[in-house]
C-alpha cells in the first residue's frame, strides 16, 4: 500500500501541491489528472524522492519511503529520457544493470517486453532511428524491467498512435492483475476511462476529486449516447443536459429511472438508430469541476 | 555504481572520437621523435648543414670543428654564404640576421678562441689558473644538484601534465550537463542514490585522467624506444641542439640520459610533484561537479569551464614567474605552495629547485585534504539539491 500523506510542496513561494493526500492499493490504477501545471509531475518527482516535498509523508507498506523502498518503484519520467545514440538493447542493458539485474534476468526480460511491445526486431537499433511512439515503449519497458511492485507513469501515453495505446493499456491492464500499484498521468481521457479504477484530479496543487472511479460515477448520474437519423435541433431546446459528440447525441442524468423515462419520450419524437448507456466520460467529469 | 562507472567509461573511451584522437596523439609523438627522419625524406631544410665560407687562415685557426658539425655549420669555399673574416682582432661575421645562429656562431667561436688559449698557456701557469678559480666541493647532507637541465626537463614534463589534465576537468561537468539535457538524471536516480552518484563522476573524472596521463606516457615512451632503438636518437638530438636555445653536449638519446643522471630521488619528486597536480585537479573538479548540477542549459555549461581555465593559466604563468630561488623560498612562492589550488603547481617547483622538509611537504597536502574535506561537507547539499531540481 502507497501512503501519501498530507504532503506540500513549495517552488518558492508557490505552493505548487497543496496537502495531497492519496492511498493506493494493490491492482488500483490511479489517474492523476488535471490542467498543465497542477501538480502531477511534483506528485510524482516527491513520491520517487527526486525532489524533496516541504511537509507530509510518503509511506509504502506502513514505511517511510527512502532509496531501498523506492528501488521496488518503477518511474517513467514526463521527458524522453533515453541516451539517443545507444541501441534499444544497450539502453534496457544500462538500465537493467543500474537496477542490480544479473544479465540473465535482464536478457530474458528485454526478449520478453519487446516481444510483448512489438519492437523484437528493433532489438538492436540505434534509439535516435526510432519513432516518437517506439521509443515512449523504450521507456515504458525500461521503467517495468526490474519488475516493481509500483509503477509511476507519467504520461505515458504520449505520442502513441491508436493501436500502440492500447497496446500500452493491455499492457498496465496485466501489470495491475499481477498486484502492481500504478500511478498514472495522462491528457488522453478517453483513454484514461477505461484504464483507471481509482482518480485523483489536482487544480492548482489542491486536490479536487479523488476517489473510487466507479463511486465517483455516482455523483455524476448516468449518461445516454442517441444516433438518429431525424433532425434532433429541435430537442435541443427542451434537453438543456445535451452534448453533442460526432454522430451522437449525449445526454446527462442524474438517475437510471430518470434517464429511462425521458428516453420513452424522446422516441417517440425523433426514431433512434443507436443507443448507448454508460457513465460521464472523465473528460465530462473535469468540464463540469471547472 | 560499479555499473554507472562501467557505462560512464566506455561511453568516455570506447567511441570513435576518442580514438580518432588518440590517432592524432601518436601521429603527433611520432612527428616529434622522427621529426629528422621526416625532414630528410621530405627533403625539408631543417636537417641541412648550414654552410660557412671561412678565410683559409682562419680555417687552420679552428680546432674544434666537430663542435661545428654538431651546431649542424659546415665549411665551405661559397661566397654565397655566412663568411667569417677577422680584422686584427675582431671576427667579422656577414649573411647572417638570425638570433639563434648569431648567438651559436658566437659560441663557437668562443669555445675555438679558448681552446686555443688553453693549448697555448703554460702548462703550470694554466693548472694555476684552474685551481685558482674553482674550488671543489662535496656537499654531503644536501641535495641541491647543479643540473639546470634535469630540472627543466622535469618542469617541463609536469606542466605538460598539467595541461593535459586541463583538458579533462571539464569532463565531469560535460557528463551531467548530458544526464541533464537528455533527462537522465531522474531515470538514474531512481536506481542510484545521489551519494553514488557524486562519486561515481568524481571517480570517473579523476580515472580518466589518470588513464589519459598513463596512456600518454606509455605512447611518448614507447615511440622514443622505437626511435632510441632505430639510431639511440642521433639525428633528433642533433636538430635539438640546432633549434632549441638548450647547451648540451650529447650526441644521442643514452648520451641525453646520462648527462640527466636520473636517481630514484629524481622519481620521488616527480612522483610528489604529480601527487600534488592530482589534489589539485581533484579539487577542482569537485568545485565544477558542484557548479555544473546547478547548470540547466547548454548556454550556462559552456561558461562554467571558463573560471577555472583562467585560474589554472594564472596559476602556470604565476608558477613560472615565481621559479626563482629567493621567490620559493622565502617569498610569495613559499607561500602559496601551502594553499590549497596554488600548491598544486608551486610546491613541485619548490621541491625540484630548493630543499622542502618533509613537514612542509605534509603540511601542504593536509592543507588541500582539509580544504577538499571542507567544501565537500559545506556544498555537497548544494550538488543534491541542484542536481535533484
Amino acid at each position: 500500500m502507497l501512503e501519501i500523506i498530507n504532503v506540500s510542496k513549495y517552488y518558492g513561494k508557490k505552493n505548487v501541491l497543496k496537502t495531497c493526500n492519496l492511498v493506493v492499493n494493490k491492482h488500483d490504477i490511479v489517474g492523476i489528472l488535471g490542467q498543465n501545471g497542477c501538480g502531477k509531475s511534483t506528485l510524482f518527482k516527491s513520491i520517487m524522492g527526486l525532489i524533496d516535498y516541504d511537509t507530509g509523508e510518503i509511506k509504502y507498506n506502513k514505511i517511510i519511503c527512502d532509496f531501498d523502498q523506492r528501488k521496488k518503484f518503477g518511474y517513467m519520467p514526463e521527458q524522453r529520457s533515453l541516451f539517443l545514440d545507444l541501441t534499444v538493447y544497450e539502453q534496457l542493458k544500462f538500465l537493467g544493470e543500474l537496477k542490480g539485474l544479473s544479465i540473465e534476468y535482464i536478457n530474458k526480460q528485454i526478449n520478453e517486453l519487446i516481444e510483448r511491445f512489438g519492437l523484437t526486431d528493433k532489438k538492436h537499433c540505434s534509439l535516435n532511428k526510432l519513432s516518437k511512439g517506439q521509443q515512449q515503449k523504450i521507456q515504458l519497458i525500461a521503467a517495468i524491467i526490474h519488475d516493481p511492485e509500483v509503477l509511476i507513469l507519467d504520461e505515458p501515453l504520449n505520442g502513441l498512435d491508436f493501436y500502440s495505446v492500447q497496446m500500452v493499456m493491455k499492457e498496465l491492464k496485466i501489470q495491475a492483475s499481477l498486484g502492481k500499484l500504478i500511478l498514472i498521468s495522462s491528457h488522453q481521457m478517453d483513454f484514461m476511462d477505461e484504464l483507471c479504477t481509482h482518480l485523483l484530479v489536482l487544480d492548482q496543487g489542491e486536490t479536487l476529486k479523488q476517489g473510487k472511479l466507479i463511486d465517483l460515477y455516482k455523483d455524476y448520474g448516468v449518461c445516454v449516447s442517441v444516433n438518429s437519423d431525424s433532425l434532433w435541433q429541435g430537442i435541443s431546446k427542451t434537453h438543456h443536459n445535451l452534448i453533442e459528440k460526432g454522430s451522437f447525441i449525449e445526454f446527462q442524468y442524474t438517475s437510471l429511472v430518470e434517464a429511462k423515462k425521458s428516453m420513452a419520450l424522446f422516441s417517440k419524437e425523433i426514431s433512434i438508430t443507436q443507443i448507448k448507456l454508460h457513465n460521464v466520460s472523465i473528460g465530462d467529469m473535469l468540464k463540469e469541476s471547472e | 555504481m560499479r555499473t554507472l562507472l562501467k557505462f560512464a567509461f566506455k561511453r568516455r573511451f570506447m567511441n570513435k572520437m576518442t580514438v580518432i584522437l588518440q590517432g592524432i596523439f601518436i601521429l603527433l609523438v611520432c612527428l616529434i621523435f622522427y621529426f629528422d627522419k621526416i625532414s630528410d625524406v621530405l627533403n625539408l631544410e631543417f636537417n641541412q648543414a648550414i654552410p660557412i665560407n671561412i678565410e683559409n687562415s682562419l680555417r687552420k685557426w679552428i680546432v674544434n670543428e666537430d663542435e661545428w658539425k654538431t651546431q649542424g655549420f659546415i665549411f665551405t669555399n661559397n661566397n654565397e654564404e655566412i663568411s667569417i673574416t677577422k680584422d686584427k682582432e675582431v671576427y667579422l661575421i656577414s649573411k647572417v640576421d638570425e638570433i639563434n645562429v648569431q648567438s651559436k656562431i658566437y659560441q663557437l667561436l668562443l669555445s675555438n678562441h679558448q681552446l686555443r688559449m688553453e693549448s697555448e698557456s703554460n702548462s703550470s701557469v694554466y693548472k694555476w689558473l684552474e685551481k685558482y678559480e674553482s674550488i671543489e666541493v662535496e656537499f654531503l647532507e644536501s641535495k641541491v644538484e647543479d643540473n639546470q637541465f634535469k630540472h627543466q626537463l622535469i618542469i617541463l614534463f609536469l606542466t605538460s601534465i598539467y595541461f593535459m589534465m586541463l583538458n579533462f576537468i571539464a569532463v565531469n561537468s560535460n557528463e551531467i550537463i548530458i544526464e541533464k539535457t537528455s533527462h537522465m538524471i531522474p531515470i538514474i536516480l531512481s536506481s542510484v542514490s545521489v551519494r553514488v552518484h557524486f562519486i561515481t563522476k568524481l571517480i570517473v573524472g579523476f580515472s580518466s585522467i589518470f588513464f589519459q596521463i598513463v596512456s600518454s606516457i606509455g605512447i611518448v615512451g614507447l615511440i622514443a624506444y622505437t626511435r632510441y632503438r632505430l639510431d639511440h636518437g642521433a639525428g633528433l638530438i642533433k636538430l635539438i641542439i640546432r633549434y632549441l636555445p638548450i647547451n648540451i653536449e650529447s650526441i644521442s638519446l643514452t648520451d641525453l640520459l646520462k648527462l640527466l643522471d636520473f636517481k630514484w630521488t629524481d622519481l620521488n619528486y616527480v612522483l610528489l610533484g604529480l601527487l600534488f597536480i592530482l589534489l589539485g585537479i581533484f579539487l577542482i573538479q569537485i568545485c565544477i561537479l558542484i557548479l555544473s548540477s546547478k547548470v540547466k542549459t547548454m548556454e550556462e555549461a559552456a561558461s562554467i569551464q571558463g573560471p577555472f581555465y583562467l585560474f589554472l593559466l594564472v596559476t602556470y604563468y604565476l608558477a613560472l614567474s615565481l621559479n626563482t630561488s629567493h621567490s620559493l623560498s622565502t617569498g610569495l612562492g613559499y607561500s602559496l605552495s601551502f594553499v590549497p589550488m596554488f600548491s598544486m603547481l608551486i610546491m613541485p617547483m619548490r621541491l625540484l629547485t630548493e630543499n622542502v622538509m618533509p613537514i612542509e611537504v605534509i603540511l601542504s597536502i593536509l592543507f588541500t585534504i582539509v580544504f577538499i574535506s571542507l567544501i565537500f561537507i559545506l556544498f555537497y547539499p548544494v550538488y543534491v539539491k541542484g542536481i535533484k531540481n
